[in-house]
């Protein structure tokens, strides 16, 4: 079966998931703190991501059969 | 006699920071070790010299210690001393067993049981144990985002220049910087939690009045301990945190460094005790995290979470119970 998604993807949403589950008992002074590292897991998970089908594509086309990458 | 115990219990702190440097500070040159930038001796002396260069940064972190987790009032000679005697326990034992827990912690965990055991959970102060608790889990994020995006941001931009030896001479000597900027929040951070504790000790025993400032010299004895402590090393530490999480190139180092620094000003800068420790260990994973996932290697990192889990009810109890100790000798 096809990975959907990258395992380096899904830490980084792992991340952005335990950021905005802190949130609520962060102090609201610092919650700001929580929204930027939400912003920046997010960002990697969407790069990694499209990296990871980049990558896939180029594969398809070349034919190449060597094992997908992290 | 009182004189005597405050100058006794004050002298423990010292010790318990002595502890602190000896356990925690040797994070500052994991990195620094591991790519073989400096020599071990050397990497030593580099970071006791800027953990005491904390001296010129301000007490936020101290000010929390002494007045945000325990009601000031709990404070006494006999809390302090459970809760440092539990945290020093609690730092031995962790580090035979060469895990790298948080020294800081462990004092909050101590001063937290010892107040429980005298005043009962009403001593707490629920707000200021909610923002370190919240910022136990946030601090390793923060440092292994950061890492990735300086690490990944770094390569992006030299990814063209082709005098790779140049680049990694450079890199070798940026991770000296960085080395210097993470030994330096390390100062701000964790002495500043023994100063916190004296200055608490002070205005328990009368000796300041409840809103006074850390007394300089309580800053330059504390901050003295923190650097011995660095100078005489945690070699054990070291190799877990340095060689075992991950393989570090000066490139990962100086970002995993400057990462874990710049969390550490903040969170001093808005006086949230945090570990070094945890900061300095997910900026790691950071670095890794650019390689790929099995870079890193789960199992060394999980034996950290670990013991992050288990340091402040560990601390706790061992204080609450040495306190008990206390209370059933001074009858």
């Amino acid at each position: 079966m096809t990975r959907w998604i990258g395992r380096r993807p899904l830490f980084f949403l792992g991340c952005a998931v335990v950021c905005a589950l802190l949130i609520a008992p962060t102090p609201p002074e610092f919650r700001w703190v929580n929204l930027v590292m939400i912003g920046l897991a997010l960002f990697w998970a969407v790069l990694l991501s499209a990296e990871e089908l980049a990558r896939a594509r180029r594969r398809r086309h070349t034919g190449d059969r060597t094992p997908p990458g992290p | 006699m009182d004189l005597f115990a405050l100058v006794a219990v004050i002298l423990i702190a010292l010790t318990f920071d002595f502890f602190n440097g000896f356990h925690d500070a040797a994070n500052s040159i994991a990195t620094v070790v591991s790519t073989r930038v400096l020599s071990p001796r050397l990497a030593v002396l580099w970071a006791a010299f800027w953990n005491f260069a904390a001296l010129l940064l301000g007490t936020k972190v101290a000010a929390t210690i002494a007045t945000g987790v325990v009601q000031p009032d709990v404070f006494t000679l006999g809390v302090v001393l459970a809760g440092l005697l539990g945290a020093i326990a609690w730092d031995v034992i962790t580090w035979l067993f060469g895990l790298p827990t948080s020294s800081s912690h462990a004092l909050v965990g101590g001063m937290m049981g010892a107040a429980v055991a005298t005043a009962g959970w009403g001593s707490l102060i629920p707000s200021g144990i909610q923002k370190i608790a919240v910022f136990i889990v946030l601090s390793p994020i923060i440092g292994l985002l950061l890492a990735f995006t300086v690490l990944v941001g770094v390569l992006w931009l030299v990814h063209r220049y082709r005098r790779v030896q140049r680049l990694h001479t450079g890199f070798r000597r940026a991770q000296l910087v960085s080395a210097a900027a993470f030994s330096l929040g390390h100062g701000t951070n964790d002495a500043q939690k023994t100063m916190g504790v004296i200055l608490a000790l002070l205005i328990a025993e009368h000796r300041l009045p409840a809103t006074a400032a850390v007394p300089w010299w309580v800053k330059v004895t504390s901050l003295t301990a923190i650097a011995l402590g660095t100078a005489f090393g945690g070699w054990r530490i070291v190799h877990t945190l340095g060689a075992r999480i991950t393989k570090l190139q000066p490139v990962g180092g100086m970002s995993a460094e400057s990462a874990a620094a710049a969390t550490l000003f903040f969170t001093a800068h808005a006086g949230i005790p945090v570990s070094t420790t945890h900061t300095i260990t997910g900026a790691i994973v950071g670095v890794g995290t650019t390689q790929r996932l099995s870079a890193v290697r789960w199992g060394v990192a999980g034996r950290v979470v670990w013991a992050w889990i288990l340091t402040i009810p560990g601390a706790f109890a061992i204080s609450w119970v040495v306190e008990e100790i206390i209370r059933l000798v001074s009858r």
